[in-house]
């Protein structure tokens, strides 16, 4: 076993092409990707003066109070400026859109009552996010203070005065106070995760599937088969050789993101859970491949890759904008990394748990098949 | 040591409808270097890949060195060292770690293990070559290498096939030495290949194979014995144009007593036939070159090689 584990370590640092894809490559993403999207998430570049419509079409009191409220308090937080605010002519106050369509205004947003507002929205992708945020807050908000006022009409004087204490003092509790989950997360903790996924299925893909295939390929299987070495054997290096390969790529993915900012879980033994249900996932894919590697007659790069990158793109794992309702969550790379971000951020390791056994039973199985075709088959 | 190092009885091998290996019997003597003869698919890597574990066969039993293959197929393989025909090596890998894996999987390890390496190295001349990557050698160091690979562990069989192929002459030389020097040392070696001459220079006697089916086994005399009625024909004449000289061999195939009749492949002005023994009239031979007008310069005629008479046993040339 010893001896086994020296040859395929040796021959894995003695492979350039290998040692490049699970090192030298996630290291390259991770420089690229932490230098150039590390500032994303901040929202510091100044949006400008909007020019916006509102007006107030709530027919009932209460709402058209709110309305009313909104604008007084985005006014305190010097969110809205309302010293700018003017009666339109009657022309155009008749057809407001009208004015968002010619350009006069960035859009119209009217508060139609219940915490319901409709948005009209020009040309200026910038403003429409910047309106669309700050609606969506206020409609948060107002369902939620809504909620409550219901269960408990009594606390509406409390929270009208929270809300005033906020608007009054940003650190003084206001109405929604923010926590942080542990640490002050960045794109780069996205990204730490999505590529030990991508390289646990591109890895373990090509890993698993290349190593029999290039055996095979070059004889040197053949020459394995016709020594006394068991046959069951000789397989167990094929998974020895996806593991140490998983174990490298890991320990110098999480190693250089550390580097570079990224955060994983909050305790040493989440973070131990992580790795372990990654080095399992890792195993399980490369299980499979390694099935694959026995019958497979052409280059794995040239089959295996392409089927993996669509696999991963759409489970989210390039860019978190991909999603396809009721298919997405399903995917294997979605349901790891989404474990993974549970785990991360809110240190929930129940789903990392499901991800770790699931990927056992899969590793378990596809060894057991591999390992009957390999003994049966003339693999070589 | 039993008295039949090899004993192969009655092989069958079949794919699907396709006999590969057609009640195959032979055996080969402890000590002796035992060539493996045939044309491409009559049954001979197939016979390799079956004595060597790596291919289960339909019936007939193999016994080596007294282990029923069957049975103790472990203890057959520990005696036998496979030097494969393709280059079987990790190129990435230094010379001497894949000498190092391939004997570790009979078993060697620590001081043994390093010792078997060196030596092996040594045997194909390669020491100083130790550290360098397989893909830094020379296509004949990578042969060579590909030898010390199936010899490091000490094997008792050495299973050689086709070793030479696409190296320089140097080598070549080199690894037919080799391969008397193994046989020196007591290890009994199965050697295949297409080049007649190395045959004829390092086996003590040669199997010949066709359609799956032994065709001859035995010394070289005992197979030139096989087709005594048979001896070989050379006529050179001046040089001629490519029709005349297809019309030549044509006419002489056509005559009573002719087996073949061919230009040779590097001189095309020479005409080989294989005749029957007997025939001692050349006149009907001569008779045609006078009607086409083809000039003789010289007639010679030989017993048959071992060249000829796998051409007699099997009906086709050895890398046909």
């Amino acid at each position: 076993m010893w001896s086994l584990l020296k040859h395929v370590t040796r021959r894995l640092l003695a492979d350039r092409g290998a040692m490049f894809f699970i090192t030298l490559f996630p290291v390259l993403m991770v420089l690229i990707l932490g230098t150039s999207l590390s500032g994303l998430d901040r929202a510091e570049a100044p949006v400008g003066t909007i020019s916006a419509l509102y007006q107030v079409s709530a027919s009932d009191p209460a709402s058209a109070t709110a309305a009313r409220q909104f604008a007084v308090a985005a006014q305190k937080q010097g969110l809205a400026d309302l010293h700018d605010v003017k009666t339109l002519p009657p022309a155009a106050a008749a057809d407001p859109r009208a004015q968002v369509a010619d350009g006069s205004y960035a859009a119209l947003v009217d508060f139609q009552g219940q915490g319901r507002i409709a948005l009209y929205e020009g040309t200026d992708g910038t403003a429409n996010q910047t309106l669309e945020a700050i609606m969506h807050a206020y409609v948060n908000s107002y369902g939620a203070v809504s909620e409550v006022i219901a269960a408990d009409p009594g606390s509406a004087q409390s929270i009208v005065s929270k809300a005033d204490q906020g608007s009054a003092n940003d650190a003084g509790g206001g109405l929604v106070q923010t926590t942080l989950a542990g640490h002050s997360r960045s794109t780069m903790d996205y990204y730490a995760i999505t590529m030990l996924v991508m390289m646990l299925f591109m890895g373990g893909a090509i890993g698993g599937a290349n190593g029999l295939y290039a055996s095979r390929r070059n004889g040197t299987l053949r020459r394995a088969l016709a020594s006394p070495r068991s046959r069951l054997g000789i397989y167990g290096g094929y998974l020895l050789q996806v593991l140490v390969m998983n174990l490298v790529s890991l320990i110098v993915i999480m190693l250089f993101s550390l580097i570079f900012g990224a955060h994983y879980a909050a305790t040493v033994l989440d973070n131990i859970l992580l790795f372990v249900s990654f080095l399992a996932a890792g195993m399980a894919v490369g299980a499979i491949f390694i099935v694959v590697g026995l019958f497979i007659r052409v280059n794995p790069m040239a089959v295996v890759m392409a089927p993996i990158w669509v696999l991963l793109f759409l489970s989210g794992t390039m860019t978190q904008f991909i999603a396809i309702p009721g298919v997405t969550p399903y995917l294997p790379p979605a349901a790891i990394q989404n474990a993974a971000f549970r785990l991360t951020i809110f240190g929930e390791a129940g789903p990392s748990l499901v991800v770790l056994v699931v990927s056992l039973v899969i590793l378990v199985v596809a060894a057991l098949v591999g390992a009957l075709i390999f003994k049966r088959k003339q693999v070589a | 040591m039993p008295e039949e190092y090899v004993q192969v009885e009655h092989l069958v091998k079949r794919y699907g409808d396709v006999v590969a290996v057609d009640d195959l019997s032979f055996s080969v003597h402890p000590g002796e270097i035992f060539g493996f003869l045939g044309p491409n698919g009559a049954g001979k890597s197939t016979t390799i890949n079956v004595l060597v574990g790596l291919t289960k066969w339909n019936s007939g039993q193999i016994r080596v060195a007294g282990h029923d293959l069957a049975h103790e197929a472990k203890a057959v393989k520990a005696q036998i060292g496979l030097v494969p025909q393709e280059i079987a090596l990790y190129r990435n890998l230094p010379a001497k770690r894949n000498v190092e894996y391939f004997a570790s999987l009979y078993g060697l390890h620590g001081k043994a293990l390093k010792e078997a390496v060196a030596e092996a190295l040594a045997f194909v001349g390669l020491s100083e070559q130790a550290d360098r990557r397989v893909s830094k050698l020379s296509g004949g160091m990578q042969r060579r290498l590909n030898i010390a690979c199936g010899i490091a562990h000490h094997p008792k069989l050495i299973v050689m096939d086709e070793p030479t192929v696409g190296v320089d002459p140097q080598s070549r030389e080199h690894i037919l030495a080799g391969v008397k020097t193994l046989r020196e040392r007591g290890a009994t070696v199965i050697y295949t290949s297409h080049y007649m001459p190395e045959v004829q220079e390092i086996c003590d006697r040669i199997a010949i194979v066709d359609h799956g089916k032994l065709i001859g086994c035995g010394s070289e005399r005992e197979l030139l014995a096989l087709v005594t009625d048979q001896k070989r024909i050379r006529v050179e004449f001046a040089p001629a144009g490519e029709e005349a000289s297809a019309e030549l061999v044509k006419r002489v195939q056509l005559l009573p007593d002719i087996r073949t009749a061919a230009l040779d492949r590097e001189q095309p002005s020479l005409l080989n036939i294989d005749a029957q023994v007997d025939l001692a009239d050349y006149s009907s031979i001569l008779s045609v070159f006078i009607e086409l007008g083809l000039p003789i310069k010289q007639i010679t005629s030989e017993a048959p090689d071992l060249e000829t008479t796998f051409l007699a046993l099997t009906g086709r040339e050895l890398r046909s």
